[in-house]
Order: structure tokens, then C-alpha cells, then sequence
């Protein structure tokens, strides 16, 4: 029968191997390709038999306990832009309590669990082929469309996105960045965020730190303490809100799942450290893109019942 | 067949005229979902009046099961169709000493028959198999022949035993145990006693907290991560230097 662990809220029980060793895959993910993982994590806990609101919402609940020592860390060392993570952190409570309401909507509506898988092989299929095609090519010795010669290549006129920018209203200077430009832009980045940590359990470092180190221009070393910030916080907001409205956080789990992904992580530092950058990647990719082609497989193949929960409670 | 559903279902209104317990004993007598519960096997032992051949039931409370059926929508499954089942019991086992034909004797199946929505638009034959495949693959329903049964003594008396397997998704109820026999060709309640199944410790509160306190349960989650992440950055930082 194996050594169980009870879940709840979940209301149902997990073999506590599995689950150390799925936080531990994921940790393990986290060290070797520097992400936060939990885009990884959600998937895989619906796998396993855990309801899927159930398993976004406690994804958000690790991911606090994930990046708190993270983002203590980075402030000290005085990498987090407090003007900058308060715009954020402004849309990403905006943003997460509109997605824990859209949720709340969609479980009423019976179909919360569809959403999420449907969110998720949408963005697993474009993170994963988006990856896949770049390390590919770097593989073969073409030049990236993200290398930082091209990346910070003096442009000719302004590109349109840049003009975009410009035109916005509410302009402000973020002296720690050394950047400027329209409060807007940082607080509807952080609602987005904010949106997706709701509904897929996820922290957004995906989007964020290539949006901040890519659009916005900001230094490395402040978009990963100024992300952190926004993350924590974001999930803060999303745990107690999705406790208090949906009743979706299971804290047994976000426990276990922290304690395998905290060993994993050490691991996978160790393990990068003897492999090169593309051959990470491409790695990287094609597990997101197994795990996207299991989400698919739910969606399209006929299921075992044609009768199934519709708040994703058994 | 229907006559044997019948039978069954007129046998239970003597639930009232047998003894509590009269003669059926489990160990352990309840059942506790604590932090390290996975299911449970509770080993059922009975002395009754011989018949011929005997059916266990465990049969959980009876609620109005709210459940969605799935259609296909542009290529994907989605739920298209509330559903009310009425009365739907959540647990229904049945262990039989000849047969697993016993599933339909012991009324299972008729109970799952009588809770179909009658307002579906989904044809009633296709909603009872999804059903009851929906069931079984939880493991909240299941007919087997798991039943051992002794030949009568000399005081007419027969020994019953079987283990019942609750699997882990069982929510915490009264779960009644009842023994039929088999007398003249139909099944008549030998006896019958309600089995407690609780969540106890860490799960109990934690399920009461989130559902009584749930702004205080959201806070506490909170904090538990963040000593949690921290303690565990501090050890393995240290470690790592």
C-alpha cells in the first residue's frame, strides 16, 4: 500500500515517495534551468490524481514558500526596485483577485478544470516549440534571435513597441533600473501575471523576466530580485484569496512539494554546472513539450467516464 | 431479475427488527482518516442463522450527487450538461459468498437506476454505465465474491467473514454494514451495524479550518510556507556554502 500522506482538501490520498519526488523533479528543473517551475508542477499534480483547482492553487502556496528565501536574499543584497515591484505587485493583486473571481465563475459554470488545461497547453506548446526551435538552431551554429549582440544592437528609428511605449501616459523614472517609462506598463504586466497565477498556479517568471530584461531593458541582477518580489507577493494574494473563496489551497501538499523541490533544486545547480546552455534548453524544452502532449491527450482522447466532476472535487 | 430487486429492497425495512450489531463485529470497529491514511481494510466477522449463501453491503449516505456530462466541443472534451442524481449513495460495495451477481440482488445497481435525472437529454442506459464506470474507477463501487462463508454448525448457526477494502476517496460518514441472507430464493437481512469512517488529527483540522475559517486558513497557509521557505533556505544556503 505504500506510505501515504492524506490530502484534505484534495480529499484524497497520495503516496508521499510520489509526491517528494515530483516536487523533487521539479526542484530539480529549477536548479538546472534557472525557472520557477510550477508551470511544470501543475500538470503533473493533475497527472497524478490531484483535482486541478486544487493542484493550481496549492502551486501557488509552494511557490510563496519557494521564493521567500529567494526574495529576502535579493533585497538584502538591494536587487529589488521598489517603485518598480510596488507597480507590479499593484497589477498582480488586481490581476490575481480578477483571475480568483474568473475561477470562482468557471467552477460554478462547471468547466474551471477545462480552462486550466486548456490554458496550460496553449502555453507549455509555445514556451516548449518556442525553445525547442531556438536551442535547435543555436545547436546548429545559426545565429539566435536572442543573442545579446542583436538584443542590444543600436536600432536604426524606434521599433514599434517601443513607440508604443513612449505614447503612454503617466510617465515615471525607476532610478534603481535605470529605466523610465509609463507606470502603466509595469502594473498591466504584473495584472497579467497576476491573471495566470490565479488560474494556472503558476509564479510568471516565464513572462516576466524576459519581458523586463528584453522590453523593459532593466539590468539582470534587479529583474530577477524586482520578479521575486512581484512573485512572492502575487502568491500571497492568490493563496489566501483561493483559500477564502474556492477553498482550493491544500497546505499538506504545498509542504511535501517544497520539501522534494528544495533538495531537487540543490541537485539540479550541481547537475548544470557539468552541461552546456543549448544542450539545457533543448532538454527543457522537450519535457515541456511531453508534458504539454499529456495535457493535450486529456483534452482530446475519449475519457475513461463521460460523467466527471465539474468543480474537479471527487 | 426486477422481482429480486424487489426482494431486496422489501428486506429493508427489517433493518428495524434486527439487533444493532446483532452478531456482526469489525475490527477496527471505526475507521480514522488521519495524516497518513491510504485507504483502509477492515476485517468484517459475523455468527448469523444459516441461509444459503450470504451477500455483504457497505453502503454510504445517500446525497444528491452534482455531476457534468462531457461532450465533445471543437475536438475537445468539455463538460456540456449539469446533472442532478438524487439520493446517489456515495459508496456502494458489495461482497457476495457465490457470485458477483449479487451486485444486482443487493440493489446497487437499482439505487443508481432510481437516481438517473429524469430531465436529461442524455439517453438513461448511457448515463447508468458512465456512472457506475465513474464509480468503480474510484473504487467507490464494486461487486466481488469476497465472502467466505462456514457450513452450519449444529446449532444452525453459520461463521462470515471478509475483508472490506475503503479506498481512500470515501468521504468521512456512517457506512452501513448490513449481512443478507439467502432464505426461499430471496435475500432477507441477517444484520446489520453502521461503520464510522472520521478524519481525525492533522486532516480534521486542517478540513475544518478551511472550511469554517477559510480568510484564517488562506493566512495560515501563507505562513507556514514563508517559515517554511525560509528555514529551508537557511539550511540548505548554509550547506551550499
Amino acid at each position: 500500500m505504500g506510505f501515504h500522506i492524506y490530502l484534505p482538501v484534495a480529499g484524497c490520498s497520495v503516496n508521499i515517495a510520489l509526491l517528494l519526488g515530483l516536487g523533487g523533479v521539479v526542484g530539480l528543473l529549477s536548479g538546472l534551468f534557472g525557472v520557477g517551475g510550477g508551470f511544470v508542477l501543475t500538470p503533473l499534480l493533475i497527472m497524478i490524481g490531484i483535482p486541478p483547482t486544487v493542484a493550481a492553487a496549492s502551486d501557488s502556496n509552494q511557490i510563496v514558500a519557494a521564493s521567500a528565501s529567494g526574495m529576502l536574499g535579493h533585497y538584502r543584497l538591494g536587487n529589488v526596485d521598489l517603485k518598480m515591484g510596488a507597480l507590479l505587485l499593484l497589477g498582480g493583486v488586481a490581476g490575481s483577485t480578477l483571475g480568483v473571481g474568473l475561477m470562482k465563475l468557471l467552477r460554478t459554470l462547471g468547466n474551471a478544470d477545462f480552462v486550466i488545461l486548456v490554458c496550460y497547453v496553449a502555453m507549455l506548446g509555445l514556451i516548449g516549440g518556442y525553445m525547442f526551435l531556438e536551442s535547435l538552431s543555436n545547436l546548429r551554429g545559426a545565429p539566435s534571435a536572442r543573442t545579446p549582440a542583436r538584443a542590444e544592437a543600436p536600432a536604426a528609428r524606434p521599433s514599434v513597441f517601443a513607440r508604443a511605449v513612449g505614447s503612454l501616459p503617466f510617465k515615471t523614472e525607476f532610478p534603481r533600473s535605470g529605466v523610465g517609462f509609463s507606470a502603466l506598463l509595469p502594473f498591466l504586466l504584473g495584472a497579467v501575471v497576476g491573471v495566470l497565477a490565479a488560474v494556472m498556479g503558476v509564479g510568471g517568471g516565464f513572462l516576466l523576466i524576459p519581458v523586463m530584461v528584453y522590453l523593459l531593458r532593466m539590468p539582470m541582477h534587479v529583474v530577477l530580485g524586482t520578479s521575486l518580489f512581484q512573485i512572492f507577493f502575487t502568491c500571497i494574494n492568490v493563496t489566501v484569496m483561493q483559500s477564502y473563496l474556492n477553498r482550493t489551497v491544500d497546505m499538506l501538499l504545498a509542504l511535501i512539494l517544497l520539501v522534494g523541490s528544495s533538495v531537487g533544486a540543490q541537485a539540479g545547480v550541481r547537475i548544470s554546472r557539468r552541461l552546456k546552455a543549448d544542450q539545457i534548453k533543448i532538454l527543457l524544452s522537450l519535457i515541456v513539450l511531453a508534458v504539454m502532449l499529456c495535457m493535450l491527450g486529456r483534452l482530446v482522447l475519449h475519457p475513461a467516464s463521460l460523467l466527471g466532476y465539474g468543480s474537479g472535487h471527487g | 431479475m426486477g422481482r429480486l430487486f424487489l426482494a431486496a429492497f422489501l428486506a429493508l425495512p427489517a433493518w428495524a427488527g434486527v439487533q444493532a450489531g446483532a452478531g456482526l463485529s469489525f475490527d477496527p470497529p471505526e475507521v480514522g482518516q488521519g495524516l497518513f491514511y491510504g485507504g483502509s481494510d477492515v476485517s468484517v466477522t459475523a455468527r448469523v442463522p444459516a441461509a444459503g449463501g450470504a451477500v455483504l453491503r457497505v453502503l454510504g449516505p445517500k446525497t444528491d450527487a452534482r455531476l457534468m456530462r462531457k461532450g465533445r466541443v471543437w475536438g475537445a472534451w468539455m463538460n456540456v450538461e449539469p446533472l442532478v442524481f438524487k439520493d446517489l449513495p456515495a459508496l456502494c460495495l458489495t461482497l457476495a459468498s457465490r457470485d458477483k451477481k449479487a451486485d444486482d440482488e443487493a440493489g446497487c445497481r437499482a439505487m443508481v437506476r432510481r437516481a438517473l435525472p429524469s430531465d436529461s437529454r442524455s439517453p438513461p442506459d448511457l448515463l447508468f454505465s458512465q456512472l457506475l464506470r465513474l464509480k468503480e474507477s474510484e473504487g467507490l463501487y464494486a461487486a466481488t465474491d469476497g465472502l467466505w462463508v462456514s457450513a452450519p454448525d449444529e446449532s444452525g448457526m453459520m461463521s462470515v467473514s471478509a475483508l472490506v477494502h475503503l479506498p481512500a476517496k470515501a468521504p468521512p460518514a456512517a457506512y452501513m454494514m448490513e449481512l443478507f441472507g439467502r432464505q426461499d430464493g430471496r435475500l432477507v437481512l441477517l444484520a446489520g451495524r453502521p461503520l464510522e469512517v472520521r478524519r481525525v488529527g492533522v486532516p480534521a483540522w486542517i478540513d475544518r479550518l478551511s472550511e469554517e475559517h477559510r480568510l484564517l486558513h488562506g493566512l495560515l497557509a501563507v505562513l507556514v510556507a514563508c517559515a517554511t521557505g525560509l528555514a529551508v533556505g537557511l539550511t540548505l544556503g548554509r550547506k551550499a556554502r
